[in-house]
């Protein structure tokens, strides 16, 4: 009766009789390694979804009913983070199974979504990479997940240009998918990846709302590193399906620990290092600088008086700046869990704690995180489990000492040991004198329940949240100049970003005959909201005196609600574990988008085919294994600003006579829609000699209905609105090769290499787009051209004669001036002259282990992507050179008619152009990110001290880097300017793990 | 048990959510259309917003147009003794004579008056379907946004297109007259001036009409603040006379002081009245100022005239204007301007201290006052009245009404009796000079009556003269709206 109903709901009219033979089995699965008993390990039939799993005690109960020999039937044993086995049944009834932890961390059974959904490898349809805690090497001197996933997976790029603590990496998985701003104001889509962590999705740093001069902590820090079991990276159309409107940018699933075993583990892991910094700027000295300065004033003018020249400053004087902004940094992190199984309740519960006290000076960043994770089963239908993590983490961030740019040839104080007043804030009295500090307080929780109505029809629900709480306070000192103007200035910022889900669904799943179902339906509400309110006052002088009366009370408050209701389904299907068919459809409606069109339906489907388990291939020793893959289908992007379609009226309080008037302050867009990638991804997969596993794919994403800032005819009262403006492509190939290089007994080495490339085109821009940006940020929208270019003029080197820059144009050489002259300076002219997303990037780790040593290494690295550097750090003017040092690339500069020079001569009078290709770098470069070094004690020496696991180890992060156009000697290259702020740090720590 | 957990299921996954509640969110710090337009209040809110907004520009550089252009306006010498356009005003281009369709001063103001135009036609388009509101508030604030929507884009007319006989049949371009709310995808054209002037008369008088049948109004005590059927009556002499359509000019007129709402002022309250900031007897529409603000010394129009003011404000009386005046007139530089001496420096290493003269109309003595924009007065369309009876042949008429003007200014004025047409043209044309000085008239009166700029003492522009016709006698479209909008022509010359 229950079948039928079932069946009814899903409308499959089938029907089919149950047969024959039948034998009913038992055993037990257990860890190999501790010989404790597995809960929850599957025991399948082969090529079928039938079977049992392990109860508390490891054991199992199944009877098989077959119509086919059960001496041939071959079971298929699989459990999280251990490598499948396959017995065959033979003559037996009863198994003992010992499962191998897998060292190779290939991570057989993969999580496909954060609804519940997972698939052995082999099974899946879509392009999924599933990362383990062995393959992020979670145990290293890092704030967050991101900075461990740099080079892990084809697709997947972060790139960090900040070494600010806290700060975020931008996430990018196959390419930018949005169009490039033109301006610092928001008015394109995000291209971060949507992150889903148990279930919850986390809300990202939005700048559409908000206030610029708040410094946004990374939404990855509410996340130890150490809780984290495995991440999932879902990249296309059939894997992030489920998604929606959210599933463009691909979608990262971020899986935390359980308990595993039945004794209750408790384990304790810690590491410090210390940290210094690598590639960082070259400045002029002192009295080079003073040299520079008076060469400028007697450019201006060759007659300057020795009261002008005195303008230089100093001739002695040798400040290094950044020596005095830095010291040595220190990285501690602690860690102390404890998980295991009683009766029917799982549990896991960890508390971490991070300090990373930076190689700045006033920049420290402190993390305390929770996690609890418990399951309770009720009986073998019901379990409900309660996940919650929260995290508190403080920030300090004074050091404005940056790159070190300051004048060097200034004192940083006087003889009275008072702070040098310098053109701009003096650093040092920034540290001495100002706060700024954050705290956030973040939860990250769900609970869900899983009822097993009968065999194969499973019901869920979860309801999952990720609360925010960031407040601020900055104090500008009245004693320096930060806040000289207003007599002490403070900004207290309260931001409170909450986003809830809660989905419901049911899954069934059955065989009917050799055909398998795997069939999920549900619903899904969720809502974001963001409320921020700032308070600024003034009039006080000093730190202490913050509680003393202020002046100039200026409230903020805003808030921001953005909500979704979805449904979604998904289908699995596969024949004979042979060939397989995913299909996904979702519908969300949204309320940031206009009233017409709010109803967004996306579907996409895919189909794979295991040749290695056709007759042709299952003998082959030389292909173990062959699967090809291809999928399409439709997913949105709809990160924009909860009301940018809406027309809005602001209101002024009491500005006509009596009353308030209300003026439209942005333009109704009822047309408003999310961006639509379309994307096709063929893969082929395919496994040599069990020893060399390739992984090839295509893909190909085309973007319509491209959000960007579109250009109003002025007579709507209005210059421009968010619109959607235009097309475009994102299209790539991806490899992945992972081979045991080597293995015996006691020596092997596993090594991991891909490498991906992704190629952008605006293929269509409307009527309504804008189109270039300021010269200084570089970037146009133009049909043909790659998203991501730099557009700009083509250097080509400093004239000899007059020392002015030179550019080609139009087959013609200009020098500045003409430019300047001929208005030729308009975006019209502008060329591609480069393009900041790389042409292929990727990565290559290596495993090698030696008795109880092991040894990994991990490189990562770019080819192709240019980053276009500020004028101002390289060319000598009045107005930046009198407040700041100038590069020492400054010293190969024109100073007299003949010379052969990169920079000009300095002058105040020169007309500049900032997208210049000169002050271009291509950031082309191989980085050896890590290396690890480890040591297992062995189970001889623990034996007695009633420790299970213990090992001790060394990492060293930041190892080497080679850029291929590095600056020679005492220049400045790429490897400086690529992290431009603040250099990057190389760091060293020693660490030990143990669990009893 | 199963069946009731599979019933609850059901409902929990096919449940009909009402998930139109839920994703209807409204913005918090801003209002949507939607709800701005849910109630009267939030109507008149809007109409309110359109006031201001319209002050908002009016109280600016924009009015300081036809003054600057024409040449009553002198710049007097800054801090160091130097005589610079003021920069910070940022009419530089304007005076210079010198916009383009790249640099021009008047770019923002155009999209501004949009704006507010775009704000009256969601009035107008909703305000039908706002539930609270009574048939008379109905008709009122559609009254109100005819009015306004008649009178933003006669302003535009008057500054983006050439004067309305520049063409015989006034088949030139005029400009864009939106009469409904523009949307993203909208590329208006522009009518011709013919067209425009229609669209601009038509709209007031449904105003007219729509006043008739309404009883609701703001406040009673306040009405030379908002529009009305006398205000309309005032500018449509004016949009008559621009359009050269005399005898609308004398209805129109005659029905404005037939009202007797409105009284002359006379030599011996003219200054007194001019120098408070209260709207005086013959105003019929003054905006109000913004009172929200904390500092009294900005965004109002005494910040131009104020000698005491900020170097970038000191616009000054020209000897051009100044000289018209007989000895005995109320308005003349020794009783109607602030004298103000400044270092001033003529050439290198040469300077002199040098009066200046600033007009006292927008001029309380009270340091902390704050004044309205004067937008049309009873002296204006007696004016306008006077050249129309001329222009219709009636000489003596249109004497008899210059002298109302004249003799109430200047009681020694001569007789004017033997004069002959041309003569009495040219006397209504200084009269107007003389009375409505920095009200923003004198360029567009030359431009209607296509005499030639003509600046002399005290400027400093690149170009001080200009000779009819001439393209600059228009201020070129933005190339914000000409650039995205094919629709959209270019006035001649840009």
């Amino acid at each position: 009766m229950n079948r039928t109903t079932v069946l009814l709901i899903f409308c499959l009219c089938f029907f089919y009789g149950f047969s024959q033979n039948t034998r009913e089995i038992s055993g037990v699965v257990k860890d190999k390694t501790n010989n404790e008993p597995l809960l929850g390990a599957s025991i399948l039939i082969e090529g079928t979804s039938k079977g049992a799993t392990t109860n508390i005690n490891g054991a199992f109960k199944y009877t098989i009913r077959t119509n086919k020999a059960i001496e041939d039937i071959v079971l298929v044993v699989s459990y999280l983070g251990f490598k499948t086995q396959k017995v065959s049944v033979d003559h037996k009834s009863y198994f003992e199974i010992l499962l191998e932890e897998d060292a190779e961390a290939l991570g057989e059974v993969v999580i496909t979504s954060s609804y519940g959904t997972k698939k052995l490898k082999e099974e899946i349809v879509g392009s999924i990479v599933s990362l383990t805690s062995e393959d992020l090497q979670v145990s290293r001197a890092v704030e967050s997940v991101d900075q461990l996933l740099v080079g892990l997976s084809p697709g997947l790029r972060i790139s960090t240009t900040s070494a600010s603590p806290g700060a975020q990496s931008s996430i990018t998985i196959r390419g930018q998918s949005s169009l490039s701003a033109l301006s610092a104001r928001a008015t394109t889509t995000s291209s971060q990846p949507l992150i889903v962590v148990d279930g919850v999705p986390i809300s990202e740093n939005s700048n559409f709302s908000g206030f610029i001069d708040e410094d946004l902590l990374n939404p990855l820090s509410k996340i130890n590193t150490e809780d984290i079991e495995s991440v999932s990276i879902l990249k296309d159309a059939a894997a992030v399906g489920i998604y929606g409107v959210n599933g463009a940018n691909g979608v990262i699933l971020i899986t935390t620990k359980a308990g595993k075993s039945t004794k209750p583990r408790f384990s304790f892991s810690t590491l410090t290092g210390v940290s210094n910094s690598i590639n960082q700027l070259n400045w002029m000295p002192g009295p080079e600088y003073y040299e520079l300065r008076r060469e400028l004033i007697l450019n201006d003018n060759p007659n300057a008086s020795s009261s002008d020249l005195a303008l230089a400053g100093s001739n002695t004087i040798d400040t290094e700046w950044f020596e005095l902004g830095t010291r040595s940094g220190l990285f501690q992190k602690y860690n102390f869990s404890v998980g295991g199984k009683h009766k029917g309740l799982n549990y896991r519960t960890s508390l971490g704690y991070l300090k990373n006290e930076t190689l700045q000076k006033g920049n420290n960043f402190e993390n305390i995180f929770v996690n609890l994770n418990l399951t309770q089963s009720i009986g073998d239908k019901l379990s409900i489990s309660l996940k919650a993590s929260p995290s508190f983490n403080k920030r300090q961030a004074l050091n404005t000492f940056g790159n070190g740019d300051f004048l060097p040839n200034v004192s940083p104080t006087d003889d009275m040991g008072n702070f040098t007043g310098l053109n701009v804030p003096n650093p040092l009295a920034v540290l001495n004198q100002n706060k700024n500090q954050q705290n956030t307080n973040s939860l990250l929780s769900n609970i869900s329940l899983n009822y097993n109505v009968i065999e194969g029809l499973k019901f869920r629900t979860l309801a999952g949240i990720d609360f925010t709480e960031a407040q601020g306070d900055v104090f500008n000192s009245g004693r320096n100049r930060t806040g000289e103007n207003q007599g002490g200035f403070r900004r207290e910022t309260d931001r409170t970003v909450t986003r809830w889900n809660w989905y419901s669904q049911i899954s069934y799943e059955f065989d009917l005959k050799e055909h398998h179902f795997d069939i999920l339906g549900g619903f899904e509400i969720q809502e974001e909201t963001r409320d921020v309110s700032r308070r600024t006052t003034t009039g006080f002088e000093d730190v202490g005196d913050l509680n003393s009366p202020f002046e100039n009370e200026i409230l903020f408050e805003n808030k921001d609600e953005v909500a979704y209701v979805s449904y979604y389904t998904q289908l699995n299907y596969d024949w004979q574990k042979k060939y397989f068919l995913l299909a996904n459809a979702r519908i969300d409606k949204s309320s940031r988008f206009g009233g017409d069109v709010n109803t967004a339906i996306n579907g996409s489907f895919g189909l794979s085919w295991l040749l290695s388990k056709e007759s042709f291939l299952k003998e082959s020793d030389f292909m173990t294994f062959l699967k090809l893959s291809s999928t399409l289908g439709t997913t949105g992007n709809s990160s924009i600003g909860a009301y940018e379609a809406r027309g809005l009226y602001s209101i002024e309080f009491n500005n006509y006579n009596e009353f308030s008037g209300a003026t439209p302050r942005s333009i109704e867009n009822l047309d408003l829609t999310w961006e639509t990638s379309t994307i096709f991804n063929i893969s082929v997969n395919m496994v040599l000699w069990d020893v060399l596993d390739i992984n090839m794919e295509y893909f190909n994403s085309s973007i319509k209905d491209q959000i960007g800032s579109g250009t109003l005819p002025l007579e709507t009262g209005f210059s421009s609105a968010i619109a959607n403006v235009g097309s475009s492509y994102n299209r790539g190939l991806e490899f992945n090769i992972k081979a045991v290089i080597f293995k015996t007994d006691k020596f092997k080495w596993t090594s991991v290499f891909n490498l991906s490339t992704v190629q952008t085109k605006i293929t269509d821009l409307n009527d309504l787009s804008s189109n270039n940006s300021s010269a200084a940020l570089a970037r146009s929208l133009r049909v043909g051209a790659s998203k991501t270019a730099i557009w700009g003029f083509n250097w080509r080197g400093v004239d000899p004669a007059t020392g002015r820059d030179l550019f080609l144009l139009n087959n013609q050489v200009y020098d500045t001036a003409a430019l300047v002259e001929n208005n030729l300076r308009e975006a019209e002219n502008w060329q591609v002259i480069g393009d900041s997303a790389p042409d292929a990037f990727g990565g290559w780790r290596n495993n090698m282990s030696w008795n109880n040593f092991s040894l990994s290494f991990r490189f990562a690295y770019e080819i192709g992507g240019e980053g276009l550097i500020d004028e101002d750090l390289l060319s000598v003017r009045a107005s930046t050179i009198n407040n700041r040092n100038v590069l020492t690339n400054v010293r190969y500069r024109w100073r007299n008619p003949g010379d052969i020079a990169t920079y000009s001569s300095p002058t105040t009078r020169a007309s500049l152009i900032n997208n210049s290709s000169k002050y271009l770098y291509d950031f082309t470069h191989v980085k050896l990110q890590n290396i690890s070094l480890s040591y297992n004690f062995d189970q001889s020496i623990l034996k007695n001290t009633g420790i299970k696991v213990a090992s001790v180890f060394l990492n060293v992060d930041n190892v080497l880097y080679w850029y291929k156009d590095s600056a020679a000697g005492d220049l400045n290259g790429p490897e400086e300017f690529r992290f431009i702020a603040f250099p990057e740090t190389r760091t060293i720590s020693i660490g030990l793990k143990m669990s009893i | 048990m199963k069946k009731q957990f599979l019933i609850l299921i059901l409902i929990l996954t096919v449940n009909t959510w009402s998930c139109e509640d839920f994703l209807d969110r409204e913005p918090n710090l801003e209002v949507s259309v939607n709800e701005q337009f849910s109630s009267f209040e939030g109507a008149r809110n809007a109409m309110i917003g359109a006031y201001s907004d319209l002050r908002e520009i009016l109280r600016g550089k924009f009015f300081l147009y036809g003054d600057l252009m024409g040449g009553n306006i002198k710049f007097a010498p800054d801090d160091n003794g130097n005589l610079e356009v003021n920069a910070n005003t940022t009419v530089e281009e304007t005076y210079n004579l010198n916009y383009t369709v790249i640099d021009n001063d008047f770019s923002a103001t155009y999209t501004n008056f949009y704006k507010i135009i775009n704000n009256l036609n969601q009035i107008l388009r909703t305000i039908s379907a706002v539930p609270d509101a009574t048939e008379s508030q109905i008709n009122f604030l559609l009254a109100e946004a005819f009015a306004m929507r008649a009178w933003t884009h006669f302003e535009l007319v008057k500054m983006y297109a050439q004067h309305h006989s520049f063409t015989t049949d006034g088949s030139h371009r005029g400009i864009v007259y939106n009469k409904e709310v523009l949307g993203i995808g909208d590329f208006p054209g522009r009518l011709n001036s013919t067209e425009t002037y229609h669209q601009i008369i038509e709209d007031f008088n449904d105003a007219i009409d729509l006043y008739a049948v309404t009883t609701y109004n703001y406040s009673p005590d306040l009405e030379k603040s908002y529009m009305s059927v006398d205000f309309i009556n005032a500018m449509l002499t004016r949009v008559y006379l621009y359009k050269a359509d005399y005898a609308m000019v004398i209805s129109h007129s005659n029905s404005l002081i037939d009202t007797g709402n409105y009284i002359l002022l006379t030599t011996n309250n003219y200054v007194e009245q001019w120098e408070l900031s209260a709207p005086h007897s013959e105003i019929i529409l003054e905006l109000t100022p913004d009172f929200s603000g904390e500092d009294p010394s900005i965004d109002n129009l005494a910040s131009f005239y104020n000698p005491e003011g900020s170097d970038n404000a000191r616009f000054s009386a020209s000897s051009d204007l100044l000289s018209l005046y007989t000895t005995t007139d109320v308005r003349r530089q020794n009783t109607m301007f602030n004298t103000v001496n400044f270092i001033t420096n003529n050439a290198i290493d040469s300077s002199e201290d040098l009066p200046y003269y600033f007009t006292k109309k927008f001029q309380d003595r009270s340091p902390t006052s704050r004044e309205g924009v004067p937008v049309i007065r009873l002296s204006e369309v007696i004016l306008n009245k006077a050249e129309a009876q001329l222009k219709l042949g009636n000489l003596s008429e249109a004497i008899a009404s210059l002298n109302q003007i004249r003799l109430n200014r200047d009681l020694n004025a001569p007789p004017l009796d033997s004069l002959s047409e041309e003569a009495l043209a040219l006397e209504i044309f200084n009269e107007r000079r003389k009375e409505l000085c920095f009200e923003n008239h004198l360029f567009y009166d030359l431009a209607r009556l296509k005499k030639d700029i003509s600046r002399d003492e005290g400027c400093i522009s690149l170009q001080c003269n200009l000779n009819y016709p001439n393209y600059r006698y228009a201020q070129p479209i933005p190339r914000g709206s000409v650039n995205v909008n094919s629709n959209l022509e270019q006035n001649e010359g840009y």
